[in-house]
């Protein structure tokens, strides 16, 4: 190239090359169709749609709690039933092997599903 | 032998400049009426994208780019001939000349920004913002949702205040383009990634706007750079099934 392109720095370029590396290794790669593969990814989609929910669910325990219309007794019920969902999605992930950032669908034009 | 496009161009006229494209072949154009695809040959096993393979293809659309306008192609779709070329000029005409209207006599620019969320001044922000009364009394189930509900406001005071920076830095650039394309928070560091298509009598006021706005965003590491071929703003083609998206 014949000119130099950077007009403006801060920081070192390589800060901005590691989240743009960031951004390359949380793209989707290839589709894997080997068959060792397909239990976990069956698991994975199955467990990401979960996860939605459950992010759901909790976003809109968060406004109720917020709102202060949760009795005391409802507080602890939705305490123990998120924390319950929460402890059991981290052994689903750790017997499948799956990290929280796999735990996502890329929509395309539409941005990741979480 | 396979040909490679690096670029739609605003001329049907012969290249009156020698350029060598991937692999050493000279770049040549395939014209239609009064646009030309800028092509050359290249062996089967180059159409894998490589840094080396993706430098030369970037210094041919630069060297294009000094002469004429353009609309820089995908790297790496392979096309079969010169017939299939035209084919491909003729089916997207009414795109490629539509869109070249839009890029001609302008430059395309990019602006990354990064901010650090654990920097004092945000930290404090978002420690403000997420205060949270703590049970006097209760199980682990109500401590555990209010953890929850702390962090559900420490991550919502991160979205305002990334909203605001953004809305600072974007906007008053954006006023300063024709056209501008934006993306917030790709990774929990990178607040802004945009790029910016500036009619070039603009270009000083551009990047004059660009360093004040680096100046008074002091916590945010900035990186602008260009000018650049209009790779963000030349449309999508699908070259091998002939459909434009």
């Amino acid at each position: 190239m014949q000119e130099n392109k950077v007009l403006l720095q801060s920081n070192s370029i390589e800060k901005f090359g590691k989240e743009m590396d960031r951004i390359e290794n949380s793209l989707p790669s290839r589709i894997n169709a080997d068959p060792k593969n397909v239990e976990k990814g069956l698991a994975k989609l199955v467990l990401t749609l979960v996860e939605l929910v459950r992010k759901l669910m909790e976003k809109q325990a968060m406004r109720r709690l917020e709102g202060g219309s949760l009795t005391d007794e409802e507080i602890e019920r939705l305490g123990e039933t998120l924390m319950k969902l929460e402890n059991k999605m981290q052994e689903l992930k750790e017997i499948f092997g799956l990290k929280d950032e796999e735990l996502n669908l890329n929509l395309g034009p539409l941005g990741d599903l979480i | 032998m396979t040909k490679c496009i690096y670029a739609i161009i605003d001329s049907e006229h012969i290249l009156d400049i020698d350029i060598k494209g991937i692999d050493g072949y000279p770049v040549y154009i395939v014209a239609y009426k009064n646009i030309s695809a800028a092509v050359s040959d290249i062996n089967k096993d180059s159409l894998k994208v490589t840094a080396e393979k993706a430098l030369v293809y970037e210094e041919v659309i630069e060297c294009l780019m000094a002469d004429y306008t353009l609309l820089p192609m995908r790297f790496g779709e392979p096309v079969k001939d010169d017939n299939d070329i035209i084919e491909i000029l003729k089916q997207h005409y009414d795109e490629f000349t539509l869109n070249l209207t839009q890029v001609k006599g302008k430059l395309e620019y990019g602006l990354k920004a990064l901010w650090d969320i654990k920097n004092n001044k945000f930290e404090t922000d978002v420690k403000d913002l997420s205060k949270v009364d703590e049970p006097k009394e209760g199980s682990c189930y109500k401590k555990y949702l209010l953890d929850k509900l702390k962090e559900h406001k420490a991550n919502e005071a991160v979205i305002k205040r990334s909203e605001q920076i953004i809305e600072s830095i974007n906007k008053p650039l954006a006023d300063l383009s024709f056209l501008s394309k934006l993306k917030k928070m790709t990774t929990p560091k990178l607040v802004l990634d945009a790029v910016y298509l500036v009619e070039k009598e603009k270009k000083e006021i551009f990047v004059q706007k660009a360093e004040e706005l680096k100046a008074t965003n002091g916590e945010l590491d900035f990186l602008l750079t260009g000018p650049w071929p209009p790779f963000n703003f030349a449309g999508n083609y699908n070259l091998k099934n002939g459909s434009a998206n």
